[in-house]
């Protein structure tokens, strides 16, 4: 079972996703950890990324080093989770 | 002349003229806003526009300011400094008259040169995010904008950030700026934002979003927060 803090960024990713890409709240809280993001989205461009690991950032008080950015993280919500999670839970 | 009509005017900084937009009322509560920047004024000028109209419709005189440097200024950003920025807004604080400052994110980082204002912000946030945004937006789109490019930002340049060219010498300073402290400040944010308010309000990042657009609700929300303050 997920910690209280695990279920917090998981929160926390799902509202950031509405509101940076604003998507419907609706859709989000379907998200499981294989929904495909990057290239799934319509609205997750290149030009959306920057936005949402900054509000990402704001919002679980971390910050996210160039080098540690790949790709791969947004391949799908479960990949952006555990990432987020390693980062604000260390 | 209807009362939803916008004015336009102009201040003096550096030797040059900057254009204000004015909303409201001649008399009653003077208000300047201090936009946010660069990339995020583009993404919430329909808000600002939005919350504008409804603080006219409630007696309260707005005042937005071009920086020096930007928009329809008659000088370019790169031969503008930080301090300029500044100063630009204590001197546009004396041109209108004003005695509130709302500040909108990184122009909470320019809120405190007009010491004698009452001063609201809005999702404050440090220059050093300001920059990191701008630098991240740009090399998730331009291959050739690596960690030797990045670095240049700081000690070469002029780079564009923002879609603007930004000096060294400014993007230090901004890489160094915080809001400053101080009793006359109230702070509000965005419910969800970890950072220290006296209130939340419910509403979108609007400067985060790719698309610009605007947010009748936050607009509404944010006018009543103002007029509340004011009092």
């Amino acid at each position: 079972m997920a910690s209280e803090g695990a279920k917090q960024v998981e929160d926390t990713l799902r509202a950031v996703l509405v509101d940076v890409l604003a998507l419907d709240q609706a859709q989000v809280a379907l998200f499981d950890e294989t929904t495909p993001l990057f290239g799934a989205l319509p609205e997750l461009d290149s030009m959306a990324v920057a936005g949402l690991l900054t509000e990402i950032e704001e919002r679980l008080g971390i910050w996210i080093e160039d080098d540690e950015f790949e790709a791969e993280m947004l391949e799908s919500f479960g990949a952006l989770l555990i990432f987020a999670r390693d980062k604000a839970l260390q | 002349m209807s009362a939803l009509a916008p004015r336009f005017s102009t201040y003096n900084c550096g030797g040059g003229r900057e254009w204000l937009v004015s909303h409201g009322p001649e008399d009653g509560a003077h208000v300047l806003i201090v936009p946010p920047l660069f990339e995020e004024l583009n993404r919430t000028r329909q808000l600002l526009a939005q919350m504008m109209r409804r603080l006219a419709a409630a007696g309260i005189a707005t005042h937005l300011p071009d920086l020096p440097g930007t928009a329809e200024s008659s000088r370019t950003l790169e031969d503008t400094s930080w301090s300029e920025w500044r100063e630009a807004i204590a001197l546009a604080v004396q041109a209108v008259s004003a005695s509130y400052i709302v500040s909108i994110r990184g122009g909470s980082l320019l809120d405190d040169s007009a010491a004698d204002a009452d001063v609201l912000r809005f999702a404050p946030t440090e220059g050093k995010r300001l920059l990191r945004d701008m630098v991240r937006a740009r090399s998730v789109t331009d291959k050739a904008f690596d960690s030797t490019a990045q670095k240049a930002i700081f000690d070469g340049g002029p780079t564009l950030l923002g879609g603007y060219p930004v000096s060294a010498a400014f993007a230090s300073a901004l890489r160094q700026a915080e809001p400053a402290d101080s009793a006359k400040v109230q702070t509000i944010r965005l419910e969800g934002d970890p950072g220290p308010a006296y209130r939340h309000i419910a509403g979108p990042p609007l400067w985060r979003r790719a698309e610009p657009a605007g947010s009748p609700e936050l607009a509404s929300a944010l006018a009543q927060e103002i007029v509340n303050w004011i009092g």
